[in-house]
Order: C-alpha cells, then structure tokens, then sequence
C-alpha cells in the first residue's frame, strides 16, 4: 500500500499530466484536411491524352454536284489530331479541356465547291471546356462552354447541368441543358453567296444510372433539342424530272427527340467486360430511327486490354427526301433535299482496338491506343478510320 | 408512347432507393473497361462521323448534324 506522501506525489503528478494535455487540446486547434492530407496545390494539369485520326470516306450523293443529274462523288480524306488536358483546380472543381482540329481534303470536289470551298479544303475545330463541380458528397454542378470554327462558320454552345448520387452513390440522375448558337455563310446551289445566316440549338437532357450488381450497372437517358434557323446546307442540290437542279429546301424548325439505354456487365473470371446500348429517335422532318451497339473489352495481360465493337443504325428517310422533284413546285415553299444523310439507310459500323491502362504494366504514367474501324452505309457510303492515341498522368 | 417513358422514368426513379452493392464491393465496377466515357477522344471521333453523315443524329446532348459532312 503506498504511503500519504507517495498518494500526495502521485496525485500532483496526474493533476500536471492532466493540466498539460488540457492546455496542448487548447493550443492546438482542430487540425485541418491541409494537415491530414498536405495544402491544396491549387491549379495543376492532371492528365493529358494525344489522339490522331485519320479518316477516308468514299462514296456518292446526291448532294454533291460532281455527278450532275446522278449522285456524285464524296470522296473526302481527313486528318483529325485532338487533345484532351484534364486540369484539377482544386479538391472540387475539375475541368476538362478538349481541342480537336478536323484538316479535311476534297470533300465533293467539284461545282460550287470551286466557288465556296466551304468542304473541299477546310480547317475546323473546337475548343470544348467542360467542368465539374463538386458541391456535397451527393451533389455536382456541370458545366459546358464550346466554341467551333470553319471556313464558311463559326458557333458556340454553353451548358450547365446538375447530377445527385443516391443511396450512397449505388445511383445517380442527372439533367442538363445547353444553347447553341451558328452563324455562317448561306449559298444557293450554284454557289451564289445570299449573305449571312445562322441557326439556334436548344437541349435538354435527363439521365439515370442505377447499380444492380458488383458487376452490373444500367443507365438510360432521355434528350430533346430544338433548332430554329437557316437548317439546309446552301450548296446541296435537288435534281428535278427534267434533268436540272435546284436549290435544297428544308423547314426553319425541327425538334429531335432521343431515348438510349446502356447495360455494363463486367465477368471477373474472364476480365471481359460487356456493354449494350439502344437508342430510339424521332425528329419532326419525319425520321424515325433505331441504333444498337455491343462493345465486348477482353484482357489480355493486366495492363493491356483489346475492344471490339459493332453498332448498328437504321433510319427512315425525312418526309421530304426526294432524287428527282417533279414541276410544276413552289421554289420556296415545297420543302424537297436530296441530302443522302436524310435518306433512308441502313449503316454498319465495325471497331477494334488496342489499349493499355495507365497505373498498370511497363509504361507506369502512359497509355497507348490503336484502333481500326470500317463504317458503311447502304446508301453507297464507306469510311475507314485508323486512330493511334497515347496519354500521360502528370 | 408518352405513357411509356413515363413509367420507364418512374422505374428509374424507384430503382434508385435500392442500396444494393456497398462502396467495398465495387472494385469491378471502377475497372476502366466498365467506364461509360472510358475513351473520351475516340468516342468524339466516332461521334464525328455519326453526326455529320446520320440524319438522326442529336437529341442527346451532342450537336445535331446530318449535312454537308464538314463539321456542321
């Protein structure tokens, strides 16, 4: 049993030991996230990503005018090298940078092309932000602003939307809307320049994605735009039953609506992952459609995995699509194109591709990609693409 | 038609209280290949040819084309 004096020492050693703590928690506050996990670097470039591609399409349409009275050529070769910066402002807010440049050659070369030359040599791009913010655990603000350059054209869309995680994140909806404005030179179909015009886009969206599984995972998505404007491209051409051209006409208001559904299975035995989607579309010039897409990715090692994809579109022509009118016809008001992409066609899309993970492998901080894919359309049009893109997490 | 989507939104809207799989158990989900924009650059380049050469283009969030082939 200890003694009075030994109880006394031992009682002033605690009420020190206690008073010392008391007065460590006052001096030292609460620490912050910047002492658990370091300060925030502020801006930084986070990742970036090369990609170029190289496209070859050939074919024949009615819209091009080196045919004369029967469809004509749309051989065109394109050159598109794009760059995608990812830049972390801090914690919450992320930006995504996208740059891609379109150097086309030869687009119809011939007729009123020699006059515009708005598709026969062209440079186009884009600068395209868009950046999330991240509000609460639950809740992130979109947003999008793009701007878009060519020859005959200039135009730019700004966006915002709003995605809410749910039940601990196993869902997700989200909307979003955007505004787009073009503005660009309007031709007749001789190539006469009638001065300028513009048209207006307005979007909106609403999506939803749900976990069914530790391997499953669906999301689906509704979208409606509405264009108002100069909606024809000014150099298309109409044939007539008399063996002339004349001038595309196409109403000044059109309303697209979409409806998609995409299914993602992941097969831990195999390392494949599966992927469907489908998508239904209507629009106002008549065009009713149907798309479908499987992707299959397959691992290979465990840094490298090869894709192969196939998608398949149908669409019926718009209302008005014709390859001969017959006069008598109100030039202005008989709405009329000969536009092989507002036709009725069948299209076949085949992919494969090659790509490694960044984080995994040899190449740590890199990621290399090659990928090949062949797109044909039953309305006599085939393009091929090659694509090799590399990227780096800085 | 109208009634359709509805009930497809509400289905979502429902399935959205289900707390099915806890963050510890989602390892698959975050591969890179289960991604819905795991390639962000090659689907703009398909999209490229889709919106300038299919009519039934847009409607979901990406410009509308469907012309001349040339970016519009």
């Amino acid at each position: 049993m200890a003694s009075p004096r030994e109880v006394g020492v031992a009682a002033r050693t605690s009420l020190a030991v206690l008073a010392l703590l008391v007065g460590q928690a006052a001096a030292d506050p609460e620490p912050d996230d910047s002492v658990i996990i370091g300060a925030d670097p502020g801006w930084r470039i986070e990742d970036v990503q090369v990609r170029g591609s190289f496209f070859a399409q050939h074919g024949q349409g009615f819209q091009s005018q080196a045919g004369g009275d029967s469809p004509g050529s749309e051989l065109m070769y394109m050159f598109q090298p794009s760059t995608l910066i990812t830049v972390r402002q801090n914690a919450n807010i992320v930006h995504q940078v996208m740059v891609p440049v379109d150097a086309i050659t030869a687009a119809s070369p011939d007729a009123v092309d020699a006059i515009s030359t708005a598709s026969r040599r062209n440079i186009a791009f884009d600068v395209d932000v868009r950046s999330k913010y991240k509000l609460n655990e639950h809740d992130t603000l979109t947003s999008r602003v793009m701007a878009h350059g060519e020859e005959p054209m200039g135009g730019g869309v700004i966006g915002i939307g709003w995605q809410r995680g749910l039940a601990d994140d196993n869902a997700s909806v989200s909307v979003n809307g955007s505004l787009g404005i073009d503005g660009f030179d309007d031709h007749d179909h001789f190539g006469d320049f009638l001065g300028k015009t513009a048209r207006e886009t307005l979007n909106a969206n609403v999506s939803a994605s749900q976990l069914l599984s530790p391997t499953t995972v669906v999301d689906g998505s509704y979208g409606v735009t509405y264009q108002h404007g100069t909606l024809r491209t000014g150099w298309n051409a109409v044939p007539t039953t008399d063996g002339l051209l004349t001038d595309e006409v196409l109403p000044r208001g059109r309303v697209r609506q979409a409806l998609s559904a995409r299914l993602a299975q992941f097969v831990p035995a195999t390392r494949t992952a599966l992927k469907a989607w489908y998508r239904l579309y209507h629009d106002g010039f008549g065009i009713d459609a149907h798309t479908i897409e499987a992707s299959a990715y397959q691992y290979v090692a465990s840094w490298i995995y090869v894709r192969g994809s196939y998608r398949f579109h149908h669409q019926d022509g718009a209302d008005f699509f014709t390859t001969a009118i017959a006069k008598p016809f109100d030039d202005m008001t008989t709405l009329r194109t000969a536009d092989s992409d507002l036709a009725p066609f069948d299209a076949h899309e085949w992919s494969v591709s090659a790509t490694t993970v960044r984080g995994r492998g040899p190449w740590k901080l890199w990621s290399f990609s090659a990928e090949l894919m062949r797109y044909t359309r039953s309305n006599d049009l085939r393009i091929t693409v090659g694509s090799l893109s590399f990227g780096r997490l800085l | 038609m109208k009634a359709r989507v509805l009930w497809l939104l509400v289905a979502i809207a429902l399935l959205s209280a289900c707390r099915i799989v806890p963050r510890n158990r989602r390892q698959h989900l975050a591969d890179p290949t289960m991604q819905p924009d795991e390639d962000v650059l090659r689907d703009r380049a398909h999209a490229k040819i889709h919106t300038a050469r299919e009519g039934a283009s847009g409607g979901d969030g990406e410009p509308a084309g469907g012309g001349c082939g040339c970016s519009n």
